[in-house]
């Protein structure tokens, strides 16, 4: 593992460092969580202008030419802040799905406006009866004259209410629980026969069920090989795992540096409580989870930019069970440290164990991904 | 030289000078092997390479290797399974004297340590069934100082054993924690042959203690170290603090190598429980994943990225909770079979049982010193408390616990 970062990664990290040090503070972003967008376009713009957007993309797609190690650098800043901008379902799920699977015709077309800020954009993978397997898909897309027709119906599709671009996984080919046979396509959520029920989820991110009935998208829209879209998704998602992985790291920071500040000034029986050597072993441990989950992320960004294959894919399981595990106890702990006040909505301190519960949900809990890296 | 080079001539080197474990049955073949490897080490050099390239008198023999380079000469050793190279003296004592030690006390003990001419034992830990309940003093009578107490002292691994002879490895110098008159803790540095000094081992699971009575021992002046009170015991806790030099332990190569046995195990001798306890083993190797992450991670620059070095203790903490973890899992994977004392048969030269193939004898072997009291312990400090103190600034001052049994 090299940790000499580049001046290109240093200065990245350093922008967003400052950037929700300065300018992201938690009121502002309950705010913009509670708005009728669920986040704040002047954010969002912010981040286009300073090529945030960019960052996976290739410099011949006008990205930043950035790998993982640069996602998660950013992502683990948008974790201390508690970042609410869609950049996971905008950047990382939808625009990841485009590079590894687009032709240059479709990224040409595509990928600007999210680089420019211009389009949010939402992947629609996930169905009801399918737990966290990618496989598991019932949504249909029958070849019709030159195009496709979709029937089906995707859950909990993240930026689904915001979204002016959907990439949906639907089965062409084999059955409900075959690799083989998906295929991934773009389809506008103003077309005919789509249909969205939004709201918002537990950690104050916005969601949709959509539903597909007859809905007519042309051969263009295919991104990819038909049949052959699992290993696009698989490779996305699994770096959409680095990306919330990440994201966590910096929640989980910020939850023990906080509680022991706290525990430093909070005073009970006529001392500091951070005096009490059970509490001190409890951050302690607080400390240790993070510490293991940041080491992890490097080495999984690395074993990522290294080039994706098992290796990669057994290190991203062993990050997403250490950050189901960690987020877990970090977030447990800072609540019960908090006393009371760790229960309420205007201490920051809930929330962040809030968004670290549902990214111990999102592509695969701890138990899930303890099975993947057991059979890799 | 380059990095390919250099790894040829490092493993290389082993070869040449250690025989393996595979050859060594009997403790004191291993003893007698133990130290011809030390000898090796002091005489090409390699003791210190983790040490500053001064040409001055009192160190000068150092090398400084990088970091990265200490630390995989560390797993090539760890996956011989040599004798320790980051012994107590090397790892303690010496960043202690290179940043505190007067000038005669680094001429004097520096080149001793660098040459593994002597070991040393630490005489920090008191025992809770000490004659009196007094902690061991410095005190000055008729202008003559004179140490009095009992210490429970560590020594390295397999450098003690309750059937070995005073020889080579026995330790030489004790490092000995003793309150003077104005109640301020003092580190004397003295040979463990001076009057009124007895060395005891004490029988337990891998015999690194020892148990020592201090009887008016005289102590030289030049024998103290200047360091004292608080900053003497912090530096104890941490002496990575004190040098560059101190490495992360490479833990997760053995570790790795347990589990590794542990999955044959598992995978040849299937029974209902397999599939539990497989689940067991695949967090087991996450853990190790983890580990090895942080070791990683301990030798990475500071920068602005990374902008606090990774503690030690933290390393420390980590490989002991998952050598408990994989202990556990060891016992639960074995059944009945957990219940031979394999390392006694061993010791008495008797073949090992493993009735379900030869993993399973190795990981025998491995649970029954796995089963070590000294599990958590950091030279006899809770690493918890370090963190929580050193790093997390919660209190002030550290206090050492009295007993290892403590820390388990």
């Amino acid at each position: 593992m090299d940790f000499s970062f580049t001046e290109e990664q240093t200065m990245l990290h350093e922008s967003i460092e400052r950037f929700v040090q300065n300018d992201y503070s938690f009121d502002d972003r309950q705010k913009h969580a509670g708005s009728d967008l669920g986040y704040d376009a002047g954010n969002w713009n912010t981040f286009a202008e300073l090529g945030w957007l960019g960052v996976p993309f290739s410099e011949a797609d006008g990205g930043f030419g950035g790998g993982a190690v640069e996602s998660s650098l950013m992502m683990e800043q948008f974790g201390h802040g508690l970042v609410i901008e869609p950049y996971l379902a905008t950047v990382v799920l939808a625009g990841g799905a485009i590079k590894h699977g687009g032709s240059e015709a479709q990224k040409a077309k595509l990928l600007p406006g999210i680089i420019d800020g211009s389009t949010q954009a939402a992947l629609a993978y996930a169905e009801p009866q399918a737990r966290f397997n990618l496989a598991d898909i019932t949504t249909t897309a029958t070849a019709e004259g030159d195009g496709y027709v979709l029937n089906g119906y995707k859950a909990v599709v993240l930026n689904g209410p915001a979204a002016q671009l959907i990439v949906v996984s639907a089965r062409t080919s084999g059955e409900q629980r075959d690799q083989d046979g998906i295929t991934l396509f773009v389809v506008d959520p103003k077309a005919a026969g789509v249909s969205r029920r939004d709201y918002p989820t537990v950690d104050a991110f916005r969601a949709s069920e959509i539903t597909l009935e007859g809905v007519k998208v042309d051969a263009d829209s295919v991104i990819g090989e038909v049949g052959k879209g699992y290993a696009v998704l698989e490779q996305t998602i699994d770096e959409g795992i680095l990306a919330i992985g990440s994201e966590a790291v910096g929640c989980m920071e910020k939850l023990y540096k906080e509680t022991v500040e706290y525990c430093r000034q909070r005073e009970q029986f006529g001392q500091a409580i951070g005096k009490f050597q059970v509490l001190q072993h409890r951050m302690v441990d607080m400390f240790m989870e993070h510490e293991q989950s940041k080491s992890l992320m490097f080495m999984a960004a690395m074993r990522m930019d290294e080039g994706y294959g098992p290796e990669a894919q057994k290190a991203i399981s062993a990050f997403k069970v250490q950050i189901g595990k960690s987020g877990k106890f970090v977030g447990q702990n800072a609540v019960q440290l908090h006393g009371g006040m760790g229960m309420t909505e205007e201490l920051n301190i809930g929330h962040y164990f809030k968004r670290l519960t549902i990214i111990d949900t999102l592509f695969g809990n701890a138990d899930f991904h303890l099975k993947r890296f057991g059979a890799l | 030289m380059n990095a390919s080079d250099w790894q040829h001539e490092a493993r290389a080197f082993i070869a040449d000078h250690w025989p393996g474990p595979e050859r060594l049955g009997h403790p004191g073949a291993y003893q007698l092997a133990s130290a011809g490897w030390y000898e090796a080490l002091g005489t090409a050099g390699w003791s210190v390479a983790h040490w500053p390239a001064r040409t001055d008198s009192t160190t000068g023999r150092g090398m400084s290797w990088s970091r990265q380079r200490l630390y995989q000469w560390q797993m090539f050793c760890h996956q011989a399974l040599t004798p320790p190279v980051n012994t107590l003296a090397m790892s303690l004592v010496a960043p202690l004297l290179m940043a505190h030690g007067s000038e005669q006390q680094r001429g004097l003990l520096l080149s001793e340590i660098a040459a593994f001419d002597g070991h040393w034992c630490l005489g920090l830990l008191e025992p809770v069934n000490a004659a009196t309940p007094e902690p061991t003093r410095l005190r000055v009578m008729n202008d003559k100082i004179l140490l009095n107490g009992e210490k429970r002292a560590l020594a390295d691994g397999l450098l003690a054993s309750t059937e070995l002879p005073k020889d080579r490895l026995w330790p030489a110098r004790i490092l000995c924690i003793a309150l003077d008159d104005a109640q301020q803790w003092r580190a004397c540095l003295l040979p463990t042959d001076r009057n009124g000094i007895e060395l005891r081992p004490v029988p337990n699971a891998q015999g690194r203690w020892f148990h020592v009575t201090l009887n008016e021992v005289p102590v030289e002046p030049g024998e103290l170290l200047t360091l004292s009170g608080d900053a003497l015991l912090s530096a104890l806790a941490q002496p990575e603090l004190l040098s560059e030099s101190v490495l992360p332990e490479a833990n997760s190569l053995g570790l790795a190598e347990q589990l590794r046995l542990l999955r044959t195990e598992l995978t040849t001798n299937t029974h209902e429980d397999t599939d539990t306890l497989l689940t067991q083993l695949y967090e087991a190797e996450v853990a190790l994943q983890s580990l090895r992450a942080l070791e990683n991670r301990a030798l990475a620059p500071v920068s602005s990225v990374l902008s606090t070095p990774l503690p030690i203790p933290a390393l420390s903490l980590k490989a002991q909770e998952l050598g408990q973890q994989i202990g556990a899992l060891q016992l639960a994977s074995f059944g009945y079979y957990a219940l031979p004392d394999t390392s006694a048969l061993r010791e008495h030269n008797e073949g090992p049982i493993h009735p379900r193939g030869d993993a399973s004898g190795k990981t025998a072997m491995i649970t029954s010193q796995a089963l070590s009291a000294l599990a958590s312990s950091h030279y006899g400090w809770n690493p918890r408390d370090i963190l929580a103190k050193q790093w997390l600034g919660l209190g002030q001052t550290l206090q050492a616990d009295e007993e290892p049994s403590r820390h388990s």
